[in-house]
């Protein structure tokens, strides 16, 4: 199995589009980067804690006025009176009277891992697509591993990417931010739930917008790799896929303020994060073991359907 | 219990339609066995079915003693295969694609490889990637994939298909080598009769999936089958001389084709005919043996299946 990753790895490594897409990911985050930096306010133009506070008060006095004018959306203003209301009494100043540090530019650089999570849909797709078009599928077929070993072989190999270019974005994203903004005064997350205000530390608010992107972009990729596998079409697996990820999450919270079903959905759990935010679930009755269960089950029935096929299938390369 | 290869009444049916029939032959370790057949005939299916690519409807296939089907890996240990065409990484240098296929069998052999590339005279290209290649380098190249793992048979779906002259010379001599020198067996499909009796010590004719015939070559005794013999006298002279051999060999079939006199004779009566006829008074400008072409062979072949 290891020598079948090997191979996987080797293939991947010496495909230039690999490296085309490390290095999109490169100029994104130097993109944010610059971004940043001109948009930093100078040391001097911070305001003071007298400021911030007397800024926050404002603020919120103009949300009072907003909440009691707006309907609907009063609970947006009832959570932004109680964040500000919670910084002043505890002395944590707000993401601009503290300047950029290493962990607000790496968090800034979260938004790149939609990005990488096309990318990582990409390799999926074609990972198995591409021996059929080259009609290299032949060869591996024709030698003692089970083509279930190939298939497996051939997931981990892109859950491996997927991994690689985590730790590449993480890696830039950290020595570029440390580099530039330095590790600064850490600031903390406020997260809302029910009225009530907490906080986290930003390294580990941090964490946890990493770690739940990555099951996002693994369940995407998950559906792309058996897409490829069953229809053999790279070009269906990224499409939908992509779509997907592009469009399933607001379809799905759509759907959810009407009913209660779409809770089944995958996109209703593939954001884990939101039981970690202020924003919670789009169904009230889910949690975050709900969610994991239904991904577990999506996961198998993505993966069953994969080797099934691709057991069953007769290769034929023709043409 | 000596063949590398049984095929045992094999059947393969796609959508209701029988694409092989009844198919069963052996192949003997340390012999070149050519699969001869037309377009369409089922070649490719059945070697497809042979590496398990394709399942089998019904019958079996051994490979060394081991079915295919029921015990894959270690039938397929067995084997060494391109099918169709010799398909390699395009992105990655000749020595890569080698090593890539070493790994599929267990533990990378730097030795084998090295000696691989220079038996089929690719050291010099070896960090070259493949998609400069020609397509008689990638033909050399998917041999080497294919005798990696020292197997006892060789698969080799039309591997000339494509090469020029030189290339077809080379590959044949190759194939020729490996027989004689390492006992290997190989099977060679093909659709021209011509390569089939240069490269092989026996072949199998199939025709729309059935098996027609299995012609050995090493054999002897064939001379003294009448040959179709062409003989060109010029064309004014043609009729006159059908008149003059038929006097002279009345048993014997004679016909007038492409301007030319054919007459079906044993080998050893072609000079004392040739002599004959020059004595008539005619000039004789071309004589020579009638390479059938595949489509007579298979014609014969198949009208003999019939009458019988
Ligand atoms: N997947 C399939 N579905 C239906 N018919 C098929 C399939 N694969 C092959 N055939 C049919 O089986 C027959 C044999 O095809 P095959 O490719 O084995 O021929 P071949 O002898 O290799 O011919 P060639 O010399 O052209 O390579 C053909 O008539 C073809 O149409
Ligand atoms: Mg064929």
């Amino acid at each position: 199995m290891i020598r079948l990753i090997q191979n996987e790895w080797m293939k991947l490594f010496w495909r230039i589009s690999t490296w085309v897409m490390a290095a999109i990911l490169l100029v994104g985050v130097i993109g944010v980067l610059i971004y940043s930096i001109t948009n930093q306010p100078s040391a001097e133009q911070l305001p003071s804690e007298a400021q911030w506070k007397a800024q926050l008060e404002q603020e919120n006095a103009e949300y009072q006025q907003a909440l009691e004018e707006s309907g609907s959306s009063a609970e947006f203003y009832e959570q932004r009176i109680a964040e500000n209301e919670y910084r002043i009494q505890n002395d944590i100043p707000p993401q601009q009277a503290t300047g950029e540090n290493v962990w607000s530019f790496m968090s800034t650089n979260t938004a790149l891992l939609d990005l990488l999570s096309i990318f990582v849909i990409i390799i999926a797709a074609t990972i198995i697509s591409s021996e059929f078009k080259s009609g290299t599928i032949k060869l591996l077929l024709v030698r003692p591993p089970s083509r279930i070993k190939i298939l497996f072989s051939k997931y981990l190999t892109v859950l491996l990417y997927a991994l690689g270019m985590l730790a590449f974005l993480f890696g830039v994203s950290f020595i570029l931010g440390a580099l530039f903004f330095g590790f600064g005064e850490s600031s903390a997350e406020l997260i809302y739930t029910d009225g009530e205000v907490e906080q986290r530390p930003q390294v580990l608010a941090l964490a946890i917008d990493y770690l739940t992107g990555s099951v996002n972009f693994v369940m995407l990729a998950t559906l792309a790799f058996a897409i490829s596998a069953i229809f053999r079409s790279e070009a269906m697996a990224i499409a939908i896929s992509v779509l997907l990820y592009v469009v399933g999450a607001g379809v799905t919270s759509t759907l959810a303020m009407a009913y209660d079903w779409p809770k089944f959905l995958l996109f209703a759990n593939t954001n884990l994060n939101q039981y970690f935010t202020s924003g919670g679930p789009p169904v009230e009755s889910m949690t975050l073991g709900f969610s994991v269960i239904v991904l577990i089950v999506y996961w198998l029935i993505f993966m069953g359907f994969a080797v099934w096929m691709f057991k069953k299938r007769e290769i034929s390369v023709t043409g | 219990m000596s063949s590398i290869l049984e095929v045992n009444d094999v059947h393969k049916r796609i959508r209701g339609k029988e694409i092989i029939q009844d198919l069963k032959f052996s192949v003997e370790p340390g012999e070149v066995f050519g699969f001869l057949g037309p377009n369409g005939a089922g070649k490719t299916t059945t070697i497809r079915m042979m590496v398990g690519l394709a399942p089998i409807t019904s019958g079996d296939i051994l490979i060394d003693g081991y079915s295919i089907q029921k015990s894959y890996a270690k039938a397929i240990k067995q084997i060494g295969a391109i099918v169709e065409n010799p398909e390699m990484y395009n992105h990655l240098t000749a020595e890569k694609n080698l090593i890539h296929f070493a790994r599929m069998n267990g533990k990378v052999d730097q030795e084998r490889i090295d000696e691989l590339l220079e038996l089929v005279k690719l050291e010099h290209v070896k960090k070259k990637k493949v998609r400069t290649f020609s397509l008689g380098m990638k033909q050399r190249l998917g041999i080497a994939q294919a005798l990696l793992h020292r197997p006892k048979l060789l698969i080799l779906d039309e591997p000339t298909n494509g090469l020029d002259p030189e290339g077809i010379r080379m590959v044949r001599a190759y194939l020729r080598r490996l027989a004689e020198e390492e006992g290997l067996a190989v099977l060679v499909s093909s659709h021209l009769l011509s390569e089939m009796e240069l490269m092989c010590d026996r072949f199998a004719i199939i025709q729309d999936g059935k098996l027609i015939s299995i012609e050995d070559q090493r054999v002897a005794g064939g001379e003294n089958q009448p040959l179709p013999y062409q003989i060109d006298v010029g064309p004014e002279k043609l009729e006159a001389a059908v008149q003059v051999v038929k006097e002279a060999y009345p048993d014997l079939k004679i016909e007038e084709a492409d301007q030319r006199l054919t007459i079906y004779i044993e080998k050893e009566n072609v000079p004392a005919l040739l002599r004959y006829v020059m004595e008539a008074g005619f000039d004789l400008y071309e004589a020579r043996e009638d390479k059938q072409t595949l489509e007579d062979r298979f014609l014969q072949a198949t009208s003999k299946e019939e009458s019988s």
